[in-house]
């Protein structure tokens, strides 16, 4: 009895540390998904300098 | 009564591994002075700025005396080329590339010049320098602050797309303009002023 209470704390454990860890990590840092570039820069001037 | 202890053990085990995952996540701190003169140390703050912006809304360089800048969110015409903001003194986020937080770098871009020969927003860029910081401030009202970290003129014709718009280790948020010399046959500027900023961590 004390054996399978011991195991199942460690595993309560282990389990919400792991999922609390990955939810915050991705959370924190957060990849894109998918991103496009231009072939050329912007035209952001009308030549009056 | 078996039972019923498991579950009390398992319950505990939930909260102790909650309790453990919480303290176990680096907290970062910064602790600097910037061009505003507050210091920042908490790690709240940090966490706030590390998050992901929702789409950018404004923008404030102090630096240049611009508070509170329109973010307009463009994409690309026909020819591949990035879109300009529809008002001068506005500035345009590229929208189909990085999102401003993530890894990558993500680009705003202003006028130079107005068709009235007045400067837009985006005239006294090259006055920016390294330590410079920039604000920018999504729908929601969350800011994050960027720190300049370089200044460089690239040709037109020799324009460095990926590095400027692709994938980077490193959170950037780069502003363009125009910069050089009018070129009155092809009617453009002849570079392209690229300001590179990092996300202050």
């Amino acid at each position: 009895m004390i054996r399978l209470s011991i195991i199942t704390y460690i595993m309560g454990l282990v389990l919400s540390f792991v999922m609390l860890t990955g939810v915050m990590a991705q959370t924190i840092t957060p990849e894109p998904t998918m991103v496009e570039e231009p072939t050329s820069p912007p035209a952001t001037g009308y030549g009056v300098k | 009564m078996k039972k019923i202890i498991l579950v009390l053990f398992l319950f505990f085990g939930i909260g102790s591994g909650l309790v453990l995952a919480r303290y176990a996540l680096p907290e970062k701190k910064i602790n600097e002075v910037d061009s505003e003169g507050t210091t920042s140390n908490s790690v709240e703050e940090v966490r706030v700025k590390d998050a992901l912006l929702k789409k950018p809304a404004h923008m404030s360089i102090p630096k240049l005396g611009l508070s509170n800048i329109v973010v307009e969110h463009v994409g690309m015409d026909g020819n591949g080329q990035m879109e300009v903001p529809v008002v001068d003194d506005n500035v345009a986020w590229f929208q189909p590339g990085y999102m401003p937080g993530s890894r990558g770098n993500s680009v705003l871009a202003g006028h130079f010049d107005k068709p009235t020969g007045d400067p837009a927003v985006f005239y006294r860029l090259e006055l920016m320098e390294v330590g410079d910081k920039i604000h920018l401030t999504d729908v929601d009202g969350v800011t994050q602050t960027y720190r300049v970290i370089d200044k460089v003129a690239y040709p037109y014709d020799n324009f460095p797309t990926s590095f400027v718009f692709g994938k980077s280790d490193r959170k950037m948020l780069n502003l363009i303009t125009c910069d050089g010399t009018w070129d009155t046959v092809n009617q453009n500027y002849s570079n392209r002023l690229v300001v590179f900023s990092e996300l202050v961590e």
